[in-house]
């Protein structure tokens, strides 16, 4: 994010162009009366008929030249205003797409979002319809404190004392506001992160028939904007009105002190006729100014929610020295990797090295962080103690971006785009995946058949999350998203769990034709990882166990027992002669 | 299944306006009461307001001509009594119709959303959150200046401009006709080009929504936007929808901001007719010099509030587009709902029975997904659902839940059919296991409790225990009162599936619907949940759909779903004996497992 003067001073022509507008049409309302009087002065009173049409002429181009710069004055703020807006969305959206996940795991979506949608929309308000208002007033004033005080000095002095106080009030006011505002947004974020999660899970809230409760939590929610929102209706109104108050009482001033003067002869009364014009016209910015300080609280509030995300930066960043590697071959090497957070191991002492187009199978109990070492690898988190090289490299030295292109990875929770299903296995890769690959990549997943079955078949929409698509169809999409990634190293998470053994099967033998693949695969059941050079065990967040299959087989530890406990023939005879048969 | 993507926009039906403004509007006869008062509040402050001037008026002209400095002072005290009444009448009706707006506002919002709680599957199967989301927060938000200002600006300015024509009128009727002959051109043009405006403003609220909705999705999915280092894919996605987004705003107030023009125009072309009338026509004796005096003031008095109406006319066709969204939303009835006459489920005992059960989605009539489904389940019994994934195992078990209805056929709970039952107690008395686990934002005690919220302490760590959980719980920082937040990293997917199965042991159903449940629960914890889950399924009717098969030989009927329907049911040993579709799945899980490594 840049500082909000690089944003506006992009559009300076059209500021200036506005500006333009503006004070030319300020100009033009100030000739207006001027007519006016000619045709009363010499028309109507003095009777010359004849200048008439002019003088309407005059009028109606005036009119016409007004029309024409207020809508070229409008249209511009609105634009410079949207636009800024459009600018500043786009580089905060940037901003948080690098942010590491350390930055995700503290901060909802439904936050997130208030930030670059209703924040932003709120500064660019102020930067254009609001902030023309506002320019104008100041214009105004000056245009008629000068015209006053050529008049009369010294009663200038009057409407110079009352601004001050004004202008306290209104800062008084902007302060106040900007604490409520503060909230407000806050609250928004709030309410949209309320919304959004029930929305998200709104099977687990219907399955659970708790509508009732979740009615309830955003009742909470919305009851407190309301109350916040009444309170900034509170300041407002305890000083807006006294800011209108103290605009008329300078009025009344006016005529006392120009009238006293006037009496004393120290004054005329027409002089003191035209001052009160202008004193009357210097009245609308004084009260503009209470609305205007609080859409600028408001606005000034979200900026700083913005400037907090935007002053974010990434915890796992390119190094310095980072540099690409020319050729990524796919040798994996956990180099005595430890991983902590918060206090508590997650990973320690974690050593393995796999082969460019070898297969390491991890297995383990749950939370015990077969997929921290995922995370790790595509450097989500950083490992606090050990190295990890990709073809000999420590992969902090390694830009990120070619880390991250070099391995594909099938999470264990599987999230899809609502986008068709072509746009979904290209992801990352759109602009040089064609459609054959698409299909190749669907195909080897197991997943061309029943995409071909759908109405649109690789042009389908398919639902947020992938809703509308069984839990396997969903795998198997997320599979060939991987796969056309064409990365030399693949992982899959658990990414199996969903499918039958069969296509499971034929999954894997499909992704054993990808020559010089290296693989890393998580799973629960044996028969995901029993074909890897290398199976590990992982348990109380260390390695318990490696090997390969047979090995494990015969150390007769864990894997063994889970491969007994899958396989299910403690009571069946003939199977475990089978068994027997092969150690 | 028609679904809608973030970047279309969404479809929407058309309403007459008129019909939207009503519906508007009458939210605000709920405080006809607050608004009559407001009402008088604003006379008061207006009354002030108009007598300034002539006060001001009357100090010069008179005090201040003719040196009456006791006059000027009186005239003094009186308008600060005056001004002072301005000013506390309208801190007054500013409050309290700020009162009555946001109430609006609260009151619109909490209809949404309950009605939107109402909306069966379908409707968030078919759109994104994001654009939900869109409608309930920043769509009612845009109506808030709708509300306060049709009071407190629309009244005054109302008021001002009938007040300033009858004074016209009555003080010259030819002036004044033609001071006011533009009046229905100006009307007659802002109607046409609200036409053209108000279309664009319902393309910029999709715009809107579509934004929304991409924001939304990006942030949810983060991990595999960075992942697959798609960051800058999607930068141009999102820039494509925010300069779309940009550009309708644009395109909107290109005809929007035509209005205030028009003001201008027709009080140029005003101001002309009334002099050319005035002067040409009528002539200057007839009317006087100081009746044109006073129009010429009038002038200015009549078109600035017509410029205000207006702006308020604009605000409008702004935001009706909003107020048509979140109404378009209100008027989508709820496909699942209680019929009339509806009685609640009484306890159950847990006989499920399917009647020639046929399903399609609405949108896919054609497309059977089960097709003549009958079967009977005895209370208590145990169900596998086996098959191939997409074949509608899933479906069975929402057809049960009735989270969508049947297309023929009925299903009938202790012979009760599901769509003659209260929805809420047919719900209650099933525990489903979904598919994606789903845990919200709050405390692990508020997580496992979800479904009965007076569950005891032993009772919430019982279920823990049962399911394995209540060692990696009492690790965290917190224990049962740690926070769980939206993508915390502190719980592996394997513990919330965990979580969420002893979410599902306390809620205590009488149905129980495991829907891969354990898929990502490794083999030692699974055993070690199995005597949680078979105390569980103790005397519970139960669905349970696995592809381990583990988990389904003990069931005490498999179900091999395929073709639409059910293939082959009966125990393991039967189907093991039929040699069939079931037969052939699990020979082929034991044969590779049991073949060597290659």
């Amino acid at each position: 994010m840049k500082k909000l003067r690089v944003y506006m001073m992009r559009y300076w022509y059209l500021y200036l162009f506005g500006m333009v507008c503006m004070i030319t049409a300020i100009v033009l309302d100030m000739i207006t009366p001027q007519i006016t009087r000619h045709i009363i002065d010499d028309v109507i009173v003095g009777g010359e008929i004849e200048l008439l049409m002019r003088f309407l002429f005059g009028l109606l181009g005036i009119g016409m030249g007004r029309a024409i710069l207020q809508y070229a004055k409008e249209f511009t703020w609105d634009c410079v205003g949207v636009t800024i807006g459009n600018d500043m969305r786009k580089d905060l959206f940037r901003h948080v797409q690098t942010l590491s996940m350390d930055f995700f795991d503290q901060h909802n979506t439904g936050e997130l979002m208030t930030r670059v949608k209703e924040d932003v929309d709120k500064v660019w308000a102020v930067l254009g319809f609001i902030g023309s208002l506002a320019i104008e007033a100041l214009i105004h004033t000056i245009f008629v404190l000068t015209c006053m005080f050529r008049l009369n000095p010294w009663l200038t002095l009057v409407p110079l004392a009352v601004l001050p106080v004004i202008g306290f009030l209104a800062i008084h006011m902007e302060g106040k506001l900007g604490h409520v505002y503060d909230q407000i947004s806050e609250e928004t974020a709030e309410l949209n992160t309320v919304a959004q999660e029930c929305i998200a899970g709104v099977r687990t809230v219907k399955a659970f028939a708790r509508e009732g409760y979740e009615i309830e939590k955003f009742s909470r929610h919305n009851r407190k904007f309301y109350d916040l929102n009444i309170s900034q209706a509170r300041f407002l109104a305890n000083h807006q009105p006294l800011i209108s108050f103290l605009g008329k009482m300078m009025l009344l001033a006016v005529v006392i002190i120009g009238g006293l003067q006037v009496i004393a002869k120290r004054m005329s009364l027409g002089d003191l006729g035209a001052f009160l014009e202008y004193a009357n016209n210097v009245i609308w910015p004084m009260e503009i100014l209470g609305w205007l300080s609080n859409d600028i609280a408001s606005a000034v509030a979200s900026w700083k929610k913005i400037q907090r995300v935007a002053k974010e930066t990434p915890q796992i960043a390119d190094a310095a020295d980072a540099k690409p590697l020319d050729q990524i071959r796919g040798e994996i090497v956990f180099d005595h990797v430890g991983y902590e957070r918060g206090g508590q191991v997650i990973l320690q002492d974690v050593s393995f090295r796999i082969e460019p187009g070898q297969t390491l199978g991890i297995m383990g109990m749950t939370g015990t962080g077969k997929t921290t070492i995922v995370n790790l690898l595509q450097r989500f988190y950083d490992v606090t103690s050990g190295r990890i090289l990709l073809d000999g490299r420590d992969i902090r030295t390694i830009p990120l971006s070619q880390l991250r292109a070099a391995m594909a990875v099938v999470m264990q929770e599987v999230f899809l785009f609502s986008d068709s299903v072509s746009e979904n296995v290209k992801t990352g890769k759109r602009a040089d995946t064609g459609e054959e690959l698409v299909e190749w990549a669907s195909d080897a997943a197991g997943a061309a058949h029943f995409i071909e079955d759908l109405s649109e078949r690789y042009e389908t929409v398919i639902g947020e999350r992938g809703v509308g698509l069984s839990g396997g169809q969903k795998q198997r999409i997320s599979i060939a998203r991987a796969i056309a990634k064409q990365s030399p190293v693949l992982i899959l998470d658990d990414a199996t769990s969903a499918l039958d053994m069969e296509t499971e099967k034929a999954i894997q033998g499909n992704l054993k034709k990808i020559s010089g693949l290296t693989k890393i695969i998580i799973a629960h059941r044996i028969s995901a990882v029993k074909n890897a050079d290398e199976i590990l065990i992982l348990d109380d967040h260390t390695v318990a166990e490696r090997g390969r299959h047979a090995e494990l087989l015969a150390a007769k530890g864990r894997y063994y027992e889970t491969w007994c406990v899958q396989c299910e023939q403690q009571d069946d005879t003939e199977e475990k002669k089978e068994v027997g048969a092969w150690q | 299944m028609a679904v809608n993507s973030a970047k279309q926009d969404e479809l929407q039906k058309e309403v007459p306006k008129k019909d939207t403004l009503i519906r508007m509007f009458r939210y605000l006869l709920d405080y006809k009461k607050t608004i009559a008062f407001v009402a008088v509040l604003i006379l008061i402050a207006l009354a002030a307001t108009l007598a300034g001037p002539l006060m001001i008026e009357r100090a010069v002209d008179v005090y201040v001509a003719n040196s009456d400095i006791p006059g000027l002072a009186r005239l003094a005290v009186l308008a600060l009594i005056l001004y002072l009444a301005y000013m506390l009448s309208t801190r007054s009706y500013m409050i309290i119709m700020a009162g009555a707006t946001n109430q609006i506002l609260l009151t619109i919002r909490q209809q949404l959303y309950e009605h939107i709680q109402t909306l069966s599957f379908h409707f968030f199967d078919s759109r994104p959150t994001g654009k939900i989301l869109a409608r309930v927060v920043g769509d009612v938000n845009s109506l808030k200046e709708v509300y306060s200002d049709s009071v407190t600006k629309l009244l005054p300015d109302f008021l001002t401009v009938i007040g300033v024509a009858a004074i016209m009128l009555v003080k010259n009727w030819q002036l004044a006709l033609a001071t006011l002959l533009m009046l229905p051109v100006l009307a007659i043009c802002m109607f046409l080009i609200q036409f053209q405006a108000h279309k664009l403003w319902q393309i910029h609220r999709k715009k809107n929504s579509n934004l929304n909705a991409f924001i939304h999705e990006d942030f949810s999915g983060i991990r595999i936007v960075q992942s697959f280092a798609a960051e800058q894919e999607k930068q141009r996605d999102f820039d494509q929808c925010s300069d779309e987004h940009r550009q309708s705003f644009v395109d909107a107030v290109r005809i929007s901001d035509l209005f205030s023009a028009l003001v201008e125009v027709t009080w140029g072309l005003g101001g002309f007719l009334l002099y050319f009338i005035g002067i040409k026509i009528v002539g200057v004796d007839q009317i006087g010099v100081g009746t044109f005096l006073a129009f010429s003031s009038y002038l200015g008095m009549f078109w600035n509030p017509i410029r205000n109406l207006a702006s308020f006319y604009n605000k409008i066709v702004t935001n009706i587009s909003a107020a048509e969204r979140i109404f378009d939303i209100l008027d989508t009835p709820s496909e699942i709902a209680d019929q009339e006459g509806a009685k609640p489920l009484p306890p159950i005992q847990g006989a499920v029975e399917f009647s020639h059960v046929s399903f399609a989605y609405t949108d896919e009539p054609d497309r059977l997904v089960l097709s003549d489904v009958s079967f009977q389940v005895r209370p208590g019994e145990t169900i596998a659902l086996v098959g191939p994934t997409g074949a509608g195992k899933t479906t069975i078990v929402n057809l049960i839940s009735r989270f969508y209805d049947v297309t023929s056929g009925q299903i009938l709970i202790d012979g009760h059919s599901i769509s003659d039952v209260i929805l809420r107690s047919l719900r209650s008395q099933m525990g489903v296991m979904t598919q994606d686990t789903f845990l919200f934002t709050g405390t692990v005690r508020e997580n496992i409790c979800y479904g009965r919220e007076e569950a005891t302490e032993e009772e919430m760590i019982a279920a823990a225990k049962a399911v394995n959980a209540h060692g990696f719980i009492m690790k965290m920082e917190k224990g049962y009162d740690t926070v769980i937040s939206e993508r915390s990293s502190q719980l592996s997917i394997g513990q919330r599936q965990l979580l969420a199965f002893a979410r599902t042991i306390v809620s205590d159903p009488r149905i129980l619907i495991l829907d891969e449940a354990t898929s990502s629960i490794d083999t030692q914890t699974e055993r070690m949940v199995q005597e949680g889950i078979e105390a569980m399924i103790q005397g519970r009717t139960s669905f349970i759909i696995a592809h381990r098969l583990s988990t389904i030989r003990n069931a005490d009927r498999i179900f091999y779903i395929d073709h639409q329907g059910i293939v082959e049911a009966g125990s393991h040993q039967e189907l093991m004996k039929k040699q069939g579709a079931y037969y052939r799945l699990y020979r082929s899980q034991y044969d590779f497992l049991a073949e060597p490594a290659v």
